[in-house]
């Protein structure tokens, strides 16, 4: 293996420099990820008024050489949380409830419009654009992933607000 | 090896960095598997047709009150957390990005789960997406009925529907609908225009309603 040339230091420095210059995507890398595995870029919508109903997003990484799998969702926010899979096979929406969710090592699953999504319901309040709330996944492993939910506006169709928001 | 300046190599990179950033940005979301962005057939070309259906508000309204104005007509139900809100909101994203064209089309959202959802429910629930000043993109209109009324409307446009179990909660079963997902852009005569996926982004639905609507008088 030849020692990296000052050039190609110096360009991958440069490579990183922009990335992180470009918040959005240094956002969906895992850099703050001290542990084995963890979880970011939380986010749901703003509830519409009346909706019974909540679909939570985020991003969860591997970062261990053994697979792992979600096996629960909670929150003190709502009374019940359901992992859930949407499907859009020809053009079917459906959704099911899914048993637990895999996180294959070295990987990342994101939860997701039209995808993977923990449905919340009895909901304790509606949520409102701008809340931030507690969030817990149990793993096959027995470990605990404990990160935030970030509310987002009604039209919102991803995660990237969140790093738009400072002090929300 | 013949070395690049040290600018122009870093210039390169930015831009490359820039350009994936842009791209994937673009769709905002995190991993798309993306169908057919719109789609139109002629296997399609029946969708549309009458319908006898109860406004938010209370008042009957039938296929025939929307002529004049091109119909954007979504099935959904106002208990499903992820697909209909995500529905709608690409809806309303992209009728902010049309401008004034938005003032010829009409947001319409009909119910595949008429027990749940009543006039009120829908009124609260749409209400949540209806713009905010000084947006002026028209305001949804929520239509839902009896079950043979909703029926009927779905086998007009060729829409599937069916509830299934998803959990008990405190007692009671609490279900989903499955439902067909598209959005159909129905012309100001009621007549099919196309139809766009579920997973379409609000860019995709903007550019080809900014082709499909001729600018505001």
């Amino acid at each position: 293996m030849t020692f990296p040339s000052r050039g190609a230091c110096v360009s991958f420095l440069a490579t990183a420099w922009a990335m992180a210059m470009f918040g959005s995507i240094s956002a969906y890398a895992a850099a703050e990820c001290s542990e084995t595995i963890c979880a970011e870029q939380g986010w749901a919508r703003a509830t519409p008024g009346g909706a019974q109903a909540a679909a939570i997003y985020f991003a969860i990484v591997n970062q261990g050489d053994a697979a792992d799998a979600i096996v629960k969702a909670s929150t003190t926010a709502a009374a019940s949380a359901m992992l859930h899979r949407s499907t859009t096979a020809q053009s079917v929406a459906q959704m099911d409830m899914v048993a637990n969710v895999p996180l294959p090592a070295h990987g990342r699953v994101t939860f997701g419009p039209l995808g993977y999504h923990v449905m919340l319901t009895g909901l304790k309040a509606p949520l409102k654009e701008g809340a931030v709330f507690p969030f817990t996944l149990d793993l096959a492993s027995g470990r605990h992933v404990n990160f935030d939910i970030h509310v987002l506006g009604m039209t919102a169709t991803g995660p990237g607000a969140i790093s738009r928001a400072p002090g929300r | 090896m013949k070395r690049l300046p040290l600018i122009a190599l870093t210039s390169v990179v930015l831009l490359a960095v820039a350009a994936a950033g842009a791209v994937w940005r673009l769709g905002d979301r995190p991993s798309p598997p993306q169908s057919e962005a719109a789609a139109e057939d002629s296997s399609a070309s029946d969708v549309g047709g009458p319908f006898t259906l109860t406004d938010q508000n209370g008042m009957r309204r039938t296929d025939k009150d929307f002529r004049g104005k091109f119909m954007l007509v979504f099935f959904g139900y106002t208990y499903c957390p992820d697909i209909c809100p995500t529905s709608l909101a690409v809806e309303a994203e992209a009728l902010e990005a049309i401008g004034s064209r938005a003032g010829r089309v009409v947001p319409i959202f009909i119910s595949v789960d008429p027990q749940r959802d009543t006039p009120d429910k829908l009124k609260s629930y749409l209400a949540s997406f209806d713009p905010k000043p000084p947006s002026t993109r028209p305001n949804f209109v929520g239509l839902t009925g009896s079950d043979e009324e909703i029926a009927q409307a779905a086998k007009a446009y060729q829409v599937y529907y069916k509830a299934h179990i998803t959990g008990l909660m405190g007692g009671n079963s609490e279900y989903a609908v499955d439902h067909t997902g598209n959005i159909y852009l129905m012309d100001p005569e009621g007549k099919f225009v196309v139809y766009y996926s579920p997973g379409i982004v609000p860019d995709e639905m903007a550019a080809d309603l900014m082709m499909r609507l001729s600018p505001a008088d």
